[in-house]
């Protein structure tokens, strides 16, 4: 059953439309990242959800109720805020009874609620500390358990682990994933690293400009992503002009300046609405994890030749820079043993190929993106 | 060896330069504006203590009976208490306007520049003139009573110059901008986020003013009480335009004693007297600031 249901959210500022004609349904139980990069309407989004902006058409409801009209204070939804919000003059223990207090919970229960949820945000004896003694994490947790500790039906973060460095922030990850396990209440969380939301969520929703890329679980959305926009926000993607050659059916063959590869299922590697008729225009993309180093090992790629202009190291993954005749690729792999300014081999089988519209025409969106 | 011997010693005598030197500066920095507050405020202060303990003008003995004096007969204590009234009474009309008036301006006002320099604005208007302009307004046949009349609101003159509302109406007129500026600034060094989130944890508006937007701008308010209370304390000029000799402040009598009667003793007691009250008021204050709580903090 659907927790949460969105229905032709729009809201505009004065000329500007910051969230445009966005419809989408989140499940009981259910971790969904809205994901965007700033500017794109996603906070908008959920401080509509929390009652802090009025839309300027469209509904939201919750459970089924309409709440779109309903103050924040009448909503069953809590949220935990990108400054995190605490309460400076209130201790850890008032900061998280706040909303008991307002529910009317007695005293008693609410001093054992409250020492429950520190017990699961791993904060135990924290009660009495003051908001200032505590370091980013503890704040992080005494957030979220202010938020969860009056059950709502939703809690919405606002990118509250920006500010985290990396390990905090993966570590808080984890633990996000485990209280929502625990508690099993519903999370909507908006943030602008797809880092962070593809290791917490089991759907993303993907936000350009207001409007919705595409809602789907973290494997699709990176294995099929549902536009160009969506492929290049979710992770790398080197593209390549290039046009048909041969078609039969979903069956064709791809050309750019002399370089072939054959595509069997081209249908089910098209990204956009992509014209596979002979002689039409295509770009060929590839993520920088589909790209092989050195010489082919079987037949069939595309391949091309190309200087080292840079290298990083990502983990066990080394990130080169080459410079080809198509511009700059990105490619991630475990290849150590290239150095800048070394000529290279880069290719890619056809299993790892994108068909996108070509780069010349603005990118077609997707028709709502709306999955069941 | 003895090239780092005297490595170590140019570095040592380096440091000790910069010490030496960094206590003279500091000595500099501390020592002129508090020989300037010894000079012209604390040997004041001592002082007129130590006249309030003198007979008659210098040399004389000394004595306690101005203290008496004030503390016995009913005029000086009826003069006091007055003067405590109205200091009460125009503080609580100031810090409500002002907070109302800063609430505004932090919260629902574009332009707060131009309306903060408008309520500024009265203040580079000579004080004496502001307060010619009240008594314009309040006096028999004046602004008031003739719009008064010709609206209907009254048929006949008002009667509230000389009275103890014409002075507390002009205590409160001439404090609510220097109120208003320490609640703006507490109001707007608070962070928004904070009152969305009281209402997210289901604190309606009149709940979260109490436990939160109150709380967090106690000390602004403190600030702004301690502004307007303790100049309020002390006026003399309005309620001697405004009140006459109907309304007598403390402030007054002083004013009177130095100026009129050239009793200094006595004035210096009085002066005494309210010293030690404004004293006694800032040190509530800074405790209220500092570890005691207002009302609302609490769970309610």
């Amino acid at each position: 059953m659907s927790v949460l249901t969105i229905s032709d959210l729009r809201k505009e500022f004065g000329d500007l439309v910051a969230v445009d004609d966005v419809n989408f349904a989140v499940d009981d139980g259910e971790f969904v990242s809205i994901l965007g990069p700033s500017g794109s309407g996603k906070s908008t989004i959920l401080r509509m959800i929390a009652g802090f902006e009025t839309p300027t058409a469209g509904t939201i409801e919750i459970e089924g109720e309409n709440v779109t009209a309903a103050p924040p204070f009448d909503r069953e939804v809590n949220m935990v805020f990108q400054s995190l919000a605490l309460f400076p003059h209130l201790t850890v223990a008032e900061n998280i009874g706040y909303g008991l207090v307002e529910s009317g919970v007695p005293e008693d229960e609410r001093r054992e609620r409250i020492a429950e949820m520190l017990e699961v945000v791993e904060l135990s004896g924290y009660q009495d500390r003051n908001i200032d003694q505590l370091s980013g994490g503890e704040q992080q947790r005494v957030a979220l358990a202010r938020a969860i500790v009056n059950e709502p039906k939703i809690v919405l973060f606002d990118e509250p682990l920006a500010s985290l460095d990396r390990k905090l922030r993966q570590h808080m990850q984890f633990e996000l994933q485990r209280i929502q396990e625990e508690t099993g209440i519903t999370f909507l969380y908006v943030t602008h690293d797809q880092e962070v939301a593809m290791a917490v969520s089991d759907r993303m929703l993907v936000l350009n400009d207001g409007e919705m890329e595409q809602l789907d679980s973290v494997e699709t959305i990176y294995d099929k992503p549902a536009s160009k926009f969506v492929a290049q926000f979710i992770g790398d993607i080197n593209l390549v002009p290039a046009s048909i050659v041969e078609a039969n059916g979903t069956d064709v063959t791809v050309d750019s300046r002399g370089n072939r590869i054959h595509v069997s299922d081209a249908a089910g590697r098209c990204v956009d609405a992509v014209s596979l008729e002979e002689g039409a225009d295509v770009s060929v993309g590839i993520r920088p994890t589909g790209i092989t180093l050195g010489d082919p090992d079987r037949e069939d790629v595309f391949s091309v030749r190309g200087e080292i202009q840079n290298r990083g190291y990502a983990g066990d993954e080394t990130v080169y820079t080459i410079d080809t005749e198509y511009g700059s690729f990105t490619a991630n792999t475990e290849d150590r043993s290239y150095d800048i300014g070394d000529d290279v081999t880069v290719w890619w089988p056809a299993d790892e190929v994108y068909l996108f519209a070509p780069e010349t025409e603005t990118a077609s969106v997707s028709d709502g993106g709306g999955e069941p | 060896m003895s090239v780092a011997n005297r490595g170590r010693q140019v570095l040592e005598s380096g440091a000790e330069y910069v010490r030496e030197h960094r206590r003279a500066r500091l000595g500099l920095l501390v020592g002129i504006p508090a020989s300037v507050l010894v000079a012209f405020f604390i040997l004041p202060l001592l002082t007129m203590a130590w006249m309030s303990f003198l007979a008659d003008m210098p040399p004389a003995p000394l004595t306690l009976e101005h203290y008496i004096r004030i503390f016995t007969g009913d005029t000086y204590i009826t003069v006091l208490w007055r003067t405590a009234v109205l200091t009460v009474q125009s503080t609580i009309i100031v810090v409500v306007l002002g907070y109302v008036l800063a609430y505004s301006i932090a919260r629902f006002t574009k332009r707060a520049t131009i309306v903060l320099l408008l309520i500024i604005l009265p203040f580079w208007t000579n004080y004496i003139v502001r307060m010619y302009a009240l008594i314009n307004i309040f006096q028999s046949g004046g602004v008031l009573d003739t719009v008064m009349i010709l609206v209907g609101l009254a048929n006949e003159p008002s009667g509230i110059m000389y009275s103890h509302t014409a002075v507390l109406i002009g205590l409160a007129y001439v404090w609510l901008p220097l109120a208003t500026f320490p609640f703006y600034a507490s109001l707007t060094n608070m962070d928004g986020d904070l009152i969305d989130a009281s209402k997210d944890l289901g604190a309606g508006p009149i709940k979260t003013f109490l436990r939160v937007t109150l709380p967090m701008t106690k000390n602004g308010v403190i600030a702004g009480i301690v502004l307007v209370a303790i100049p309020a304390f002390g006026s003399f000029i309005t309620p001697a335009l405004l009140g006459g000799t109907n309304v007598l402040m403390v402030g007054m009598v002083i004013e009177q004693q130095f100026a009129a009667s050239f009793n200094w003793p006595f004035g210096s007691a009085l002066g005494m007297v309210v010293t030690v009250g404004v004293v006694l008021l800032i040190g509530v204050g800074s405790w209220l600031g500092a570890g005691g709580k207002l009302a609302g903090g609490g769970d309610e």
